[in-house]
């Protein structure tokens, strides 16, 4: 209102009016500007919203002729170390440049988003230490552990939680909804067992 | 560099949805709290209603269907199952859970590179077999699954919304 009224009495004069709409152009994008800062600084978003920008990327990254999946880049990372240090290539390489691009790429964004948001920094492992303490070794130990079992599986079923239980599950894809549901049936009983008693 | 880029997006809504933590994790997996499957149901009714509306204007070149027969597929996802629960992430939120400042997930990817330079040497290439969908198994229009799909995702999305206001301390 104030722009406005200081335009009344010299009308005729363009160059004032535009100074003042451009005041409030201005205006209007910063507060814009500054709720969308507000709302990528925020710790945590609805895990729908999450999901549906998810989705959105997945779709995109399929009109791009590419696929989606975490596990086989990963892989083919631990193949090049295999050869660096043996020096003889694999004879069936998993996944392809593009993917081991992408898994660079989670790390980066993952370091980002928790540089810019609110929340606190490192995480913690609150359910590990109320049932398996605090030493470190036994938590790295089982993290090397995990980790294993967890590429060992995803290479036998061609797909992890990236591949089989969003790209393919949303394919529609039969193996992937069968990795799913075997993935979270045998998760859920082991998870109660090893964490749930205390 | 599309890829990088791709990745960087990816790992921002894995923070974002706090899905990069041990925690958020392993509740789930002990289902007292739901977000994994949230996000993951929520991505995966976008992306088919997506994939299939693009590809049916032509958009969408090719599916990417995978192979594997379905006994490695179980069997895949119940090692995986196991190794979830020892991890407390899946590969993709332990590389995210790294950048977030989880450094047991040095560990965690040492052990996955050893996880495929193992099945490298033991095993080698899954056999593959003819893809299929739920939309060919059931001889349906994809249409009718996606359907479906979306059916189950309003059912739980308004089931947990029950069930989060149950569980909410009522203070006077």
């Amino acid at each position: 209102l104030g722009c406005i009224r200081q335009i009344r009495p010299k009308s005729g004069q363009k160059w004032l009016y535009s100074l003042n709409t451009a005041k409030i152009r201005a205006k209007l994008a910063e507060k814009r500007g500054s709720t969308m800062i507000r709302y990528l600084r925020r710790d945590r978003w609805s895990p729908y919203v999450v999901g549906l920008g998810i989705g959105v990327l997945l779709t995109l990254l399929f009109v791009m002729g590419h696929e989606f999946g975490v596990s086989s880049g990963l892989a083919r990372w631990g193949q090049m170390l295999q050869s660096a240090v043996s020096g003889r290539e694999p004879t069936h390489l998993f996944g392809s440049l593009w993917k081991m691009l992408f898994v660079v790429g989670i790390l980066l964004g993952s370091w980002i988003a928790s540089r810019i948001s609110d929340g606190e920094r490192p995480a913690t492992h609150t359910i590990w230490e109320s049932a398996f303490g605090t030493s470190k070794l036994r938590r790295y130990g089982a993290a090397f552990v995990g980790g294993a079992l967890l590429m060992f599986g995803a290479r036998l079923a061609d797909g992890c939680t990236s591949g089989h239980a969003i790209c393919g599950a949303a394919q529609l894809s039969v193996v992937s909804w069968v990795f799913m549901m075997t993935l979270f049936a045998v998760a859920i009983p082991v998870s109660l067992l090893m964490y749930g008693r205390k | 560099m599309i890829g990088l880029f791709c990745g960087i997006i990816f790992g921002f809504l894995l923070r974002k949805a706090h899905v990069s933590r041990f925690d958020t994790i392993v509740s789930q997996l002990m289902l007292k709290d739901f977000t994994v499957m949230k996000v993951i149901l929520t991505a995966v009714v976008v992306g088919s209603v997506g994939i299939y509306s693009l590809q049916g204007v032509g958009l969408v070149p090719t599916l990417h269907l995978s192979g594997t027969p379905l006994l490695y597929g179980a069997l895949g996802g119940a090692i995986f199952g196991v190794g979830m629960s020892v991890a407390g992430y899946c590969p993709g939120t332990a590389i995210a859970a790294l950048g977030d400042g989880s450094w047991d997930m040095v560990a965690g990817i040492g052990g996955m590179f050893f996880g495929t330079i193992l099945f490298g040497e033991l095993i080698g290439p899954v056999p593959c077999v003819q893809a299929s969908t739920l939309a060919s198994l059931f001889s349906l229009s994809p249409w009718m699954v996606i359907a479906a799909l979306c059916l189950v995702w309003a059912a739980f999305a308004l089931g947990m919304r029950r069930l989060e206001n149950r569980r909410r301390p009522i203070s006077a």
